[in-house]
């Protein structure tokens, strides 16, 4: 039965590595400061890729999460239903998977024996007492679904970082397009000036 | 797949004449309505998981009042069926529903305030930025 550990899932929210969009208070002082709206945007980019690269791992994260809790849910309900049978005084009746499409029957003395091993991965496979298999894979649970909202509540965060970006990303540009037709108004102006002085 | 990426605020490049600022206040509502809308996916999917459990649980719930009421039911538990009486199978079966059924219902109770949410904002931001702002769903 499989009993895959959580513990390095359970790191903390790594909201604190994360870098963080500036939301720009005022364009026309973020243009000074920046320079040429071409670098400006260039550094936007840049940003926004390392925000798409950190979405893609905690999408993984999340992926492997998700997958994770059904194996345990599993795992922990075959161990309380193999406890409830065994306060039944009565040997489990089961039938396994010997190989594919072939089920062997099998009965497990669980009233006589309360001994389950859990598979742990890394091809270790450890004899615990039922109940406390029972009790690590609770915590275990627990855990998986406290990483899991971790990992949510980031995204959640991250989700504002690449908007923001997004948006500061369009005011760049749209800044870019109007200085650039505020200039052309005005060569057409001095233009049309000099023309008008030659004649 | 859930965490598929959605872009919520695309920002239509046309310069329309009349130029809107953006406000701290505005951002945050963007961003709100980024997350609310990411959000929002998630759920549906998950609803829509939950729903689809639901039937299957009450299919065999169904199936069950048919069999022979001394003939063991052979219940899967992850990779292995234990074999067990009819009325404990009745009893994980009802059980699981109800689990089932909460979790629809608070899907769904979920769904219905960020579709509530998604909405006031839509109205706010479309009402300052107008055709400037492009909210997808």
């Amino acid at each position: 039965m499989a009993a895959p550990f959580t513990a390095e899932d359970a790191e903390a929210s790594t909201k604190e590595a994360m870098p963080t969009a500036v939301f720009i208070e005022d364009i026309e002082a973020y243009m000074k400061k920046e320079g040429d709206p071409g670098t400006a945007l260039d550094k936007l980019q840049k940003l926004y890729q390392v925000f798409k690269f950190i979405e893609q791992r905690l999408t993984q994260k999340k992926n492997k999460l998700k997958m994770k809790k059904p194996e345990i849910e599993k795992t922990y309900a075959a161990l309380c239903a193999m406890e409830e049978q065994a306060k039944k005084g009565e040997p489990l009746v089961m039938h396994y998977e010997l190989a594919q499409s072939v089920s062997a029957k099998a009965i497990v003395n669980v009233h006589e024996s309360d001994k389950v091993c859990l598979w742990l991965g890394a091809n270790v496979m450890l004899e615990y007492p039922r109940a406390e298999a029972i009790a690590l894979l609770a915590q275990q649970l627990a855990d998986c679904k406290k990483a899991l909202a971790t990992t949510i509540d980031d995204m959640g965060f991250l989700r504002d970082q690449i908007t923001t970006t997004e948006v500061n990303m369009a005011r760049v540009f749209n800044w870019d397009v109007k200085d650039r037709r505020i200039k052309k108004e005005k060569e057409e102006k001095i233009a049309r000036g000099e023309a008008v002085d030659v004649e | 797949m859930s965490g598929a990426v959605s872009r919520p605020a695309k920002w239509a490049c046309r310069n329309e004449d009349k130029d809107v600022e953006v406000r701290r206040e505005d951002q945050d509502c963007i961003n709100q309505f980024g997350r609310l809308n990411g959000r929002m996916h998630d759920i549906e999917d998950e609803l829509k998981a939950a729903q689809s459990k639901y039937e299957l649980l009450d299919d065999a719930s169904n199936e069950i009042i048919l069999a022979d009421d001394d003939v063991p039911v052979r219940y899967l538990f992850g990779e292995c069926f234990f074999e067990l009486s009819k009325d404990s199978t009745d009893e994980m079966l009802e059980k699981q529903k109800s689990e089932v059924q909460e979790q629809i219902d608070s899907h769904k109770a979920e769904l219905l305030t960020i579709r509530e949410t998604l909405a006031d904002l839509k109205g706010k931001l479309y009402g300052r930025f107008g055709k400037n702002i492009n909210l997808e769903e």
